[in-house]
């Protein structure tokens, strides 16, 4: 069962995100900050498959998680950044830190899965 | 016609009724600081405080129906972005709160009985 790291400030989508995830048979780790989200990804024991994440968040930001997973400990695991629409400059530097894809929130649950799923597949 | 529509949230929830109702009951008691903060935002015309609040709630209008209201909140977020236009905020989140305390009452008349 593939384990997915979900990092989200909101609790309403962060727990969206989670059940959708569950439903499609996958390990979810929610959390609710990057800051979190970078303790879990530099534990190697984790096994994270997946990265989804949301953009603006207090200490550690979306931009800067990405950032950290790419050139500091160096994962090429999948990143799905979740944002809303009207943050395209965002997205677009998400892309450049290294970002794969993204969904818009609120999220359509199909879209979801067909993402998440071609991602896995895909590494 | 009810002010708010759960076929999103019934979708992500796939059957699971405690996750549905687990999802209302956090909407209902949150809420309320939601629009202290916006309120408290607004009086200190603190637009960097109000963009952010608006932008993280928008998504929690659509989860549980309140389409409308996010596309008011959207609006609000635009304005509270571009300084020349922050004197329009006043008057557009009057209607968006008049609409959210209503719909929210709505809400809590219908799921209160979750947050006892």
């Amino acid at each position: 069962m593939p384990k997915i790291l979900v990092c989200e400030d909101d609790f309403m989508v962060l727990k969206t995100v989670e059940h959708r995830l569950k439903l499609d048979g996958y390990a979810v780790i929610a959390v609710s900050d990057g800051s979190k989200a970078r303790d879990v990804l530099k534990d190697p024991a984790a096994e994270v498959r997946l990265i989804i994440t949301d953009l603006l968040m207090p200490y550690v930001s979306g931009l800067e998680l990405i950032n950290t997973v790419r050139n500091e400990i160096k994962l090429e695991i999948p990143i799905i950044v979740l944002s809303k629409l009207g943050n395209e400059d965002t997205v677009l530097e998400a892309f450049n830190l290294g970002a794969d894809d993204y969904l818009t929130k609120p999220f359509s649950p199909n879209e979801l899965s067909v993402r998440v799923k071609k991602l896995l597949m895909r590494r | 016609m009810k002010l708010y529509d759960l076929k999103y949230l019934e979708e992500i929830a796939g059957g699971d009724n405690a996750f549905k109702e687990e999802m209302l009951k956090y909407y209902i008691e949150n809420t309320p600081a939601v629009l202290q903060t916006l309120d408290k935002s607004l009086n200190d015309a603190d637009w960097g405080s109000f963009r952010f609040a608006i932008h993280k709630f928008t998504p929690n209008l659509t989860i549980v129906g309140m389409t409308a209201l996010a596309g008011l909140a959207n609006r609000l977020e635009v304005l509270a972005t571009s300084p020349d236009k922050t004197g329009e905020i006043p008057s557009v989140y009057s209607g968006f709160r008049e609409g959210l305390v209503n719909a929210l009452s709505e809400l809590t008349g219908d799921f209160g009985y979750l947050t006892k």
